[in-house]
């Protein structure tokens, strides 16, 4: 498990979603509902990386997620068994906010996001 | 409850097999160990037990064998009528796990079947020899290493479900028919992580065809394993899902995919997470530009970037959306990359 300090801006990187620390949302973020409102990325091979400890929103751009703490610590966690991204534990604030990042890839009619 | 010391020394504990005839007459079969009422806590001879009792089960559910069908009959009589059900009419050998929940449905029905007659109606035989809560491999070591008595009842039904676990692969369950599954033939894995792979044929098959072809436990297509030597080596850098791509990789092998079509390198950045940067001369996209990077696992995967990119770092950072030359900086110092 790494562990984030408070205080740092700096990038992080579990696999392919990139996370920062922000200090608002966007405009049009909206909670996620459903089983896999806690998913931060979303993998076609089941293997998603999932958020505890916070709220995740969407937000209009679709390559984006925020995550609001809802407690003392978020953790990022890869569902994997095999090949796992180690988890990633940032220490925060109650209502602390963090930008995720999905990875994209040139495409032939532009860009798309990287699928695993 | 003390032990007998001189027993002790002289029998070590195995995993009872029940015969056929005693699953027929609904008789426990007899242990050679001292029997307890419970367990409070193992003691270090049953505690080095355990990696015994986890390396026969594991055997156990990997077996290629053919199936003990005896066995695994009277395994499946015995567990229908210690449920309280009448036996089924008829028990039908299938190749494969596949032909158990096709065919068993298909015969249930035609026999005149009340059950439910979804496929999922089955159990896993060798493949649900641990794990969870039914698998036996637990209750086995409780009772033929440790010497637990359960009521009789009880343990007439973990040697019924042993005996079917103990010699067949997936059954298929309903009131009229029960659909028995051959073992697989092939059960191929990768050594270090235990998942299933074969370079060279099927990870698991079956005599009727029905078969997987695994890379490291990922489902991969029959072609680039049966006809690896002829696999476009382009499809390393252009099949559209990044894992497969990243497996493609590996069986054809990255030097070979980089000779096989002309390239150049760009810009190696001193940081393998950030990667490299190649430019290479697709059959219908020459110049097409790729980062080669290195995931905090340790696995190296190629993501096709604009042609624009001059710099690994650029290409990388571009990957997550970052294109303002003053991004850059801030891209290369991060916190960590998992």
């Amino acid at each position: 498990m790494k562990r984030i300090e408070k205080r740092s801006r700096r990038l992080v990187f579990q696999g392919d979603i990139m996370v920062v620390r922000v200090e608002r949302f966007p405009e049009g973020a909206k909670p996620l509902t459903g089983p896999e409102n806690n998913v931060v990325a979303h993998s076609e091979t089941g293997h998603h990386h999932i958020a505890e400890g916070a709220e995740v929103f969407s937000v209009p751009d679709g390559m984006e997620l925020y995550m609001r703490a809802i407690g003392k610590t978020v953790t990022l966690r890869h569902l994997r068994d095999n090949d796992t991204h180690e988890p990633i534990q940032f220490d925060a604030e109650i209502g602390d906010i963090f930008k995720i990042r999905r990875q994209r890839e040139q495409a032939p009619d532009g860009w798309k996001r990287v699928e695993d | 409850m003390k032990a007998n010391p001189r027993r002790k020394k002289t029998v070590t504990p195995r995993i009872v097999t029940p015969t056929v005839e005693q699953l027929n007459t609904n008789t426990l079969p007899k242990l050679d160990i001292p029997r307890v009422k419970r367990i409070e806590e193992l003691t270090s001879e049953q505690r080095e037990l355990l990696p015994v009792w986890r390396d026969e089960w594991i055997k156990i559910g990997l077996c290629t064998e053919p199936a003990n069908r005896p066995l695994a009959e009277a395994g499946i009589r015995a567990c229908y009528r210690l449920a309280g059900f009448a036996e089924p009419e008829s028990i039908v050998w299938c190749a494969s796990p596949l032909a158990t929940v096709t065919e068993g449905p298909k015969l249930a029905k035609a026999a005149g079947s009340k059950s439910n007659l979804e496929w999922t109606q089955y159990l896993g035989g060798q493949f649900w020899a641990g794990g969870w809560y039914y698998g036996p491999a637990g209750a086995s070591f409780a009772i033929d290493a440790c010497g637990l008595e359960l009521e009789p009842n009880m343990e007439l039904r973990f040697r019924a479900l042993q005996a079917v676990t103990m010699s067949a692969c997936w059954w298929w369950l309903s009131d009229k028919v029960c659909t028995v599954s051959e073992r697989p033939y092939i059960i191929s894995r990768d050594p270090a992580t235990g998942r299933l792979h074969n370079p060279k044929g099927p990870a698991i098959a079956w005599k009727d065809g029905f078969e997987e072809y695994r890379w490291r436990g990922a489902k991969v297509p029959k072609e680039w394993i049966e006809g690896s030597k002829n696999l476009d080596p382009t499809i390393a850098l252009t099949h559209k899902n990044v894992e497969l791509r990243r497996i493609a990789a590996e069986i054809i092998g990255w030097s070979k995919v980089l000779s096989a079509v002309p390239n150049r390198v760009i810009d190696t950045d001193p940081d393998p997470q950030i990667g490299k940067l190649l430019e290479v001369d697709l059959p219908d996209a020459p110049g097409s530009r790729f980062l080669e990077v290195r995931c905090g696992t340790g696995r190296t995967f190629c993501l096709p970037v604009p042609d624009t990119m001059k710099t690994a770092l650029q290409a990388n950072a571009w990957t997550y959306g970052l294109e303002e030359a003053s991004d850059l900086e801030q891209f290369r110092d991060y916190e960590v990359r998992t």
